[in-house]
């Protein structure tokens, strides 16, 4: 609470910034963050602007653009399952089966399905057993069917994990977020808020909304504050201190691996270029000689080299225009990115491939 | 890469026109005219139906037979054309329509009727907003970039500028500002780097009004050879177009208007004739 009551002190206190030092440092004025965010509202509107009342309102951002939100977006999974990590401070016992299997995730659907009186098969791709819920639900809860969960482990190896939480999913296991994403003047630097609620519409409390938050950055930097823009509003929010130098990296390799594809084509080019070129060498010389012959007109030999010079002049084009290669308008693509991996449970990213 | 002589090519491809004559539906006349006025236009054939409805809505708006209450906007998603009571499926580039109808180029006036009731849910794709032009475009163009590159980079990655300035480049059926964009940032600078070419075979004269659609290369992996168009109508109609067969024996395959000889890479033709939604529509019409 404290932490909290400081860091928007601290965010208050702090002049804002107009230099652009995005690539040198990761972070971005307000000017970049409102080009960035114009970007990420054209390219995938489920993100929209959004204004703030009166009183939330800060003056360096657009009055209409305040913060960016996409509401409703979907969580089926919890980070630790997601993760296939076990997290949770309730001690598990280890079930033995059969065959010696140790099956370390029934436990927690147990728990689950324990806890829910009435459960859902909604995800069942990889299940034997869709066809009646009630049936999966009582095999699930008698400990000693192990045997049946053994043979979906042994389908696939590769997938043991996914296809075991995703086949057993009930519909009370979903939860819904509402992202928001602000600036943070202090660290110059995109900011995200989550705010969540479960399958019934009910906010969650932070205890829970941890739970969506993958383990390294559940301790360190997830906070929970009031979001500073909504009126009364208590999220979780990812603490902005190492954003910048996250993103320094991000874009660098970004840039890098830009900067090698266009390296390769350009090469490509040349390569394509000095084919055509010998070609034409060789029609050249043909031409000459037929010339010679007094069979062609000379005039004909001009005419292969304006051909040339028009070709040049195409492929210089391409690479002046792509000299700047990470636009800082795809600033919070990347930054989705990041978050992504911060809230691996959570499906709020539907853009693109960063890099 | 282009040279001057593609460039050539392709600039002719660009002016190719068919001419139009629409007149409204006897339904939607008002009762005070006979006759419905006939507006005639050259319309483009590298172009969509839905980029000309303001001007018809504009030519026929006083001559419709309800109340003129009605929007421009509602007129215009419930107008639909309609060619010999065939609803005309406006998501189809223009050339592609009229190739497919298999008339002859030089002697027809393709007459048109149009409409503003009873959208024929059933035929057409309903035009809900009044973007739905656009918003079909971005998704071909979308998917004729994964086509070449396996992955829609190319075209998410476009600035704001960039995609706005192509769109405006279809609309106002610009072929510089197309190029400077699809050609240069979108398509790689060679033919045979594309991943798969962006084809689309229609057969008017099948009973199902069949589209076929498969992954074409752009070189054989195996010889190493350049696949002509020939090659693709071989594997995907084998009972047409048989590998023997020097001319077109039963069939011919027509792109914007043209019968495209049988021996022409088909990466090279993509980069030729395509539509400007990023696809190359052929046509397959029989020999009478």
């Amino acid at each position: 609470m404290f932490r909290s009551t400081l860091s928007s002190w601290r965010e208050y206190l702090t002049p804002v910034s107009h230099k652009s030092t995005f690539k040198k440092t990761g972070e971005i004025t307000p000017e970049e963050f409102v080009e960035a965010g114009d970007y990420l509202v054209f390219k995938f509107p489920t993100w929209q602007w959004s204004p703030a009342s009166a009183n939330k309102r800060k003056d360096f951002l657009p009055k209409d653009k305040q913060f960016l939100v996409t509401r409703h977006v979907p969580s089926y999974q919890r980070a630790s399952t997601y993760l296939g990590m076990d997290n949770n401070e309730e001690d598990e016992e280890e079930i033995i089966g059969e065959d010696g299997w140790t099956a370390t995730h029934i436990s927690k659907l147990q728990k689950n399905k324990n806890d829910n009186n009435n459960s859902h098969d909604n995800q069942s791709k990889t299940t034997n057993k869709t066809t009646d819920n009630e049936n999966s639900i009582d095999e699930i809860e008698d400990i000693e069917d192990i045997e049946d969960f053994d043979e979906e482990i042994d389908l696939n190896d590769d997938n043991n994990d996914n296809n075991f939480n995703n086949s057993n999913y009930s519909n009370k296991d979903r939860r819904n977020y509402d992202l928001y994403i602000g600036y943070s003047t202090s660290y110059k630097v995109p900011k995200m808020y989550l705010v969540g609620f479960d399958s019934n519409g009910i906010p969650l409390n932070p205890d829970q909304m941890f739970e969506d938050i993958s383990g390294d950055y559940r301790d360190k930097t997830a906070t929970i504050e009031k979001a500073p823009f909504l009126n009364d509003t208590t999220s979780v929010s990812i603490h902005p201190c190492r954003h910048a130098t996250v993103m320094k990296v991000l874009m660098a390799r970004a840039e890098i691996a830009a900067k090698n594809k266009q390296l390769r084509e350009k090469q490509k080019l040349e390569k394509e270029k000095e084919k055509e070129e010998k070609e034409k060498e060789s029609d050249k010389n043909i031409i000459k000689r037929v010339a010679k012959l007094g069979l062609m007109d000379s005039d004909d030999t001009g005419a292969d080299i304006d051909d040339d010079e028009e070709w040049e002049s195409i492929g210089k084009d391409i690479y002046d225009n792509q000299s700047e290669i990470i636009r800082v308008d795809q600033y919070l693509i990347i930054f989705l990115k990041f978050i992504a991996s911060v809230t691996p449970g959570i499906n709020h990213d539907y853009t693109m491939d960063a890099f | 890469m282009l040279s001057s002589t593609d460039l050539d090519v392709i600039d002719r491809i660009w002016k190719g026109t068919i001419k139009i004559s629409v007149r409204l539906s006897p339904l939607d006349l008002n009762i005070h005219h006979h006759k419905s006025p006939v507006y005639y236009l050259t319309a483009k054939r590298n172009s969509f139906l839905p980029l000309y409805y303001d001007d018809f809505l504009k030519f026929f708006k006083p001559y419709l037979n309800f109340a003129t209450e009605q929007t421009f906007e509602r007129l215009k998603l419930n107008l639909w054309l309609e060619f010999e009571d065939i609803p005309i499926k406006w998501n189809y580039p223009i050339g592609l329509l009229y190739d497919y109808l298999g008339l002859d180029l030089n002697a027809h006036v393709w007459n048109l009727k149009i409409h503003f009731n009873n959208y024929p849910t059933d035929f057409l794709i309903p035009q809900i907003k009044l973007d739905f032009m656009e918003k079909f475009w971005v998704n071909q163009i979308k998917e004729a970039c994964y086509i070449q590159h396996s992955s829609a980079k190319p075209i998410m990655s476009l600035s704001t500028v960039d995609s706005s300035s192509l769109w405006e480049s279809v609309k106002a059926h610009d072929f510089s500002q197309f190029n400077s964009i699809f050609y240069k940032k979108i398509l790689p600078p060679v033919s045979t780097d594309l991943k798969h070419v962006p084809v689309k075979v229609y057969l008017p004269y099948s009973s199902s009004n069949f589209i076929l659609q498969e992954l074409v290369e752009p070189k054989d992996p195996e010889t190493n050879l350049k696949i002509t168009i020939k090659d693709v109508l071989n594997k995907w109609l084998p009972d047409l177009f048989s590998k023997n067969d020097p001319n077109y024996k039963y069939a011919f395959p027509l792109i914007q208007g043209i019968i495209v000889p049988g021996n022409v890479p088909i990466c090279e033709l993509y980069y030729l004739m395509t539509y400007l939604d990023g696809f190359l529509h052929i046509c397959i019409l029989m020999n009478s």
